[in-house]
């Protein structure tokens, strides 16, 4: 009785382990990870005000979790800037399991205090972690990253490990191609109307001259606003005023490259010189200078608030915005904006500067961390094809359905798109739609070609009517592009035998200066402020970074972005 | 029992120990407990922190670990481009807020203290304080707007009267201090005279009336009994004030600040959150802010001394 007791439950517990193996098996996929939350803390904003109610209740990311078992929790901290709460945050020694952070390349503020958190081990080694990953092993192929985030960011020689990854690295580089479904057309736009009134091409407004007389003639033309009051010929930025848009409207007076943002170039004696060290900002200034006595530019060009600058741009106050993209609700809503140019930069083109490959955000694992290579075996998995479907387009059957092998939107996700339905993207979907919806998983992912990958640049591209008009801008005023290689000159600031120089370098702000010197009262002060700069900068041993440029150029051309 | 004879009457009082006055009146030391922590959470312990001004600051060994480097941010500073542009901005707005603007409350006080409807006196008040809650950034954004190039009310006002209604006022660095005195005076003069009403009010009635006997009229007896009568706490207000003059305030500063005025209105405390905060420099930005404090300090300490000497009036 006793054996036939044991035999009975033999049989029973045989039979639960058959039944229990199956379920267990479905319980957990290949791609399972673990049984987790991640904490991440993310300093970059356009997170910050995308960041659903409850992160782990959307359906995209219920589906990431029925997948790989993570749920994550993301915090974003909102502050003077995001920089600013990245150095508070390191400074306090108060990091969760993971950082994300802006870092397009190392010339950005964020990048010198990433660095030092890493050269300080408060970030995990990942390199062992990379090189066993699905997508992340890429970054250790040769020509994979961009030279900046291999040499300066990723792979630094004055690191002992890996410690900061970059983000949105594309698969090929395409940056010298040009596809309207897939272009940012940015710089100044000017009203269609007022283009209509003068009969003019805006394309071919190419020269400063061009330009300038442009300007004098909507000054002239008597052109009103939707309030009846007189336009400014030019007016700010959409996103508020800032000195960043010099870059496109004193194009032919920048030393530095085009579309680079650097202040450095390399003068025909081969000598490293900054923009104050040449004439070309008294020209800059005398420029913007002219524009302002003639009553040409809106006074608060460089000053004005993001919520009035949005303001002056809707009612049509300016008759130039001098910087916006068609990607912006105010260009694509309608038909009343078209590019305007762009001019050309003082080599005579107008062809837009690109490097290769580029990259754009950074994050970090704390070293804190409990089993850091579960984290980054679930970010590299967001970057896998199936990932990045799932980030992108959310929850199959949901928003959306399978068509020839692509993911395609259905009709409802893309009604709610179209109408800017924030709810819908953020909350009740709960995915990236192009970036329109949950920021953080476009952000955080890497690998990308969505047009290989999906058959379309970005979800709802080849159905969605919301951004017709957006790559109709695109598809007739194309823009050429021309490749200028190498770093900018201001990344080597960041090497070792500089940081003396860096820190009192960092302390100069050309950008305040040049704006001062545009309201300086006479041109003797003009002369001064220029000249106190010049002044500040050799005080802060600009000569020293300038001749350690000048031999990083003269050994490799192609490792500083000069023009050639 | 202790026992103390009172020097000024010459009565003798009796002292019980002073654990035994606390054990009496527990509650009442119980109601001082929040703010004895107070100060000493968020005004003594932040003190130690200014060691950081001797230290290499590292995110990973935190404060007291970090490596020592001496004077290195003292003499950085000292031998900085900027150094002495932001000390004598720094100074040339502090001798604005805290010396120029010091009589008006005091002025506002008076004036107030004459007059004789009460209501009137009430409503008066109300309106003078309230511009002390709004914040600054309300107050710098109404600024903004009001001296806006073209469509700000000063420059519509100017252009009516047949004038240049163009002038950007807020990147003119000549119009700045001018700004900023009116703007800090409209913000915080009723609240200022708050404390001088109060020492108004208890200066002694007779002295009025025998002033008014002996011939006095308002103005003499403002001149002869109620200045006299609030002295000790106008002492006490300008000498906490001078202690001030080597900061400039951050928050007003760093928003009125445009790339037009800057070479006026870039000052010590801007300069320590754009460094410190910004460019990750802690130990730089503390080294600024401990001279701000020793300065400070060392003038609090000299002008209650002169102020004992000269007018009997001290903080200790």
């Amino acid at each position: 009785m006793k054996s036939t007791k044991r035999f009975l439950a033999a049989v029973l517990a045989a039979m639960m382990l058959l039944v229990c193996v199956p379920a267990m098996a479905e319980e957990q996929p290949d791609s399972f990870i673990a049984d987790r939350t991640i904490v991440v803390q993310a300093y970059v904003d356009d997170i910050g005000y995308t960041l659903p109610d409850d992160f782990n209740a959307t359906p995209t990311m219920q589906k990431i979790t029925e997948l790989t078992g993570i749920k994550l929790e993301v915090r974003y901290t909102p502050g003077d800037s995001d920089a600013t709460v990245l150095a508070s945050q390191l400074a306090a020694g108060n990091i969760p399991d993971v950082i994300v952070s802006y870092l397009d390349n190392s010339t950005r503020p964020e990048f010198p205090i990433l660095l030092k958190a890493a050269q300080e081990g408060m970030f995990a080694d990942v390199s062992e972690y990379m090189a066993n990953s699905q997508v992340y092993v890429k970054y250790m192929e040769e020509g994979y990253l961009p030279d900046d985030a291999y040499n300066n960011i990723t792979f630094r020689d004055d690191l002992d490990g890996v410690y900061l990854m970059q983000l949105n690295i594309p698969t090929t580089d395409t940056s010298l191609q040009y596809i309207p479904e897939e272009e940012y057309v940015g710089g100044m736009y000017i009203q269609k109307r007022i283009v209509d009134e003068l009969g003019i091409d805006p394309t071919t407004i190419n020269t400063m001259d061009d330009f300038y007389n442009l300007l004098v003639a909507i000054r002239d033309g008597g052109f009103t606003d939707d309030n009846g009051n007189p336009v400014y010929p030019l007016g700010p930025k959409y996103w508020g005023g800032s000195v960043d848009a010099l870059n496109y409207i004193t194009t032919g007076f920048n030393w530095g490259v085009k579309d680079k943002g650097d202040v450095y170039n390399i003068d025909e004696n081969g000598n490293v010189l900054h923009e104050a060290e040449t004439d070309y900002v008294y020209e800059k200034i005398n420029f913007v200078r002219k524009l302002l006595a003639e009553n040409l530019i809106n006074p608060e060009f460089f000053t004005m608030d993001a919520t009035r600058a949005e303001e002056v741009s809707k009612t049509k106050n300016s008759a130039i915005i001098a910087d916006v993209h068609n990607y912006e609700e105010i260009i694509y809503g309608s038909e009343d904006w078209v590019p305007l140019g762009p001019l050309n930069d003082r080599t005579g083109s107008n062809a837009e500067v690109v490097s290769g490959k580029s990259g754009r955000g950074c994050w970090a694992i704390s070293s804190e961390a409990e089993n850091p290579e579960e984290i980054f075996a679930f970010f590299d998995w967001l970057s896998t094809k199936e990932g990045q479907m799932i980030a992108q387009y959310g929850v199959e059957g949901l928003s959306y359905e399978m068509v020839d092998g692509n993911p395609r939107l259905t009709e409802e996700a893309l009604e709610h798109i179209n109408v800017g339905d924030e709810d819908y993207m953020i909350n009740q979907i709960g995915a990236a739609f192009g970036g329109s919806g949950n920021y953080f998983f476009e952000f955080m992912l890497t690998d990308r070609d969505n047009t290989v990958n999906y058959g379309e640049s970005r979800p709802g591209a080849s159905a969605s009517t919301t951004f017709a008009r957006s790559v109709e801008i695109a598809e007739e005023y194309p823009v050429e592009k021309r490749l200028v290689t190498g770093l900018q000159a201001s990344a080597y600031l960041s090497v070792d035998e500089l940081a003396d120089v860096k820190v009192q370098m960092d302390l100069l702000n050309y950008n305040e200066t040049l704006v001062q010197a545009c309201f300086a009262s006479s041109d003797e002060e003009v002369t001064a402020i220029i000249e106190s700069f010049r002044a500040q900068l050799k005080s802060a041993g600009i000569e020293r970074f300038e001749q350690y440029v000048k031999e990083v150029y003269e050994a490799d051309p192609d490792a500083v972005c000069f023009y050639k | 029992m202790k026992k103390k004879r009172s020097t000024v009457t010459g009565i003798t009082v009796e002292y019980e120990p002073l654990w035994r006055r606390m054990l009496n009146c527990w509650p009442l030391y119980l109601l001082l407990v929040p703010a004895i922590v107070y100060y000493i959470l968020i005004c003594y312990v932040p003190i130690a922190g200014n060691v950081l001004a001797f230290k290499d600051y590292s995110f990973r060994l935190g404060i007291w670990g970090s490596p020592w480097v001496g004077m290195r941010y003292f003499e950085m500073f000292f031998n900085s481009y900027d150094c002495w542009r932001l000390i004598l901005n720094t100074l040339h707005i502090g001798f604005i807020k805290c010396i120029l603007e010091f009589p008006f409350a005091i002025i506002l006080a008076l004036l107030l203290n004459e007059i004789r409807a009460p209501k009137f006196k009430r409503v008066t008040q109300t309106i003078t304080y309230l511009p002390h809650f709004l914040s600054s950034v309300i107050i710098v954004t109404m600024m903004q707007r009001i001296l806006a190039p073209n469509t700000g009310v000063l420059n519509q006002v100017i252009a009516g009267l047949g004038g240049d209604g163009s002038t950007f006022w807020l990147m003119q660095a000549s119009a700045f201090h001018e700004i900023l005195f009116g703007m800090d005076i409209w913000r915080n003069i009723g609240w200022d005279s708050i404390i001088y009403l109060a020492a108004i009010s208890s200066v002694d009635q007779e002295l009025y009336e025998a002033a008014s006997m002996d011939g006095c009229n308002r103005l003499g007896q403002v001149w002869h009994v109620t200045l006299p009568g609030i002295r000790p706490t106008i002492g006490l207000l300008f000498i906490m004030g001078v202690g001030g003059l080597l900061s400039s305030g951050f928050e007003q500063m760093w928003l009125l600040r445009t790339p037009g005025n800057m070479s006026v209105a870039d000052t010590l405390d801007v300069y320590v959150v754009r460094v410190g905060l910004q460019q990750a420099q802690f130990g730089y930005a503390s080294a600024i802010g401990l001279i701000q404090g020793l300065v400070g300090l060392f003038l609090v300490v000299t002008t209650n001394a002169l102020s004992k000497k000269f007018t009997e009036v001290g903080l200790w």
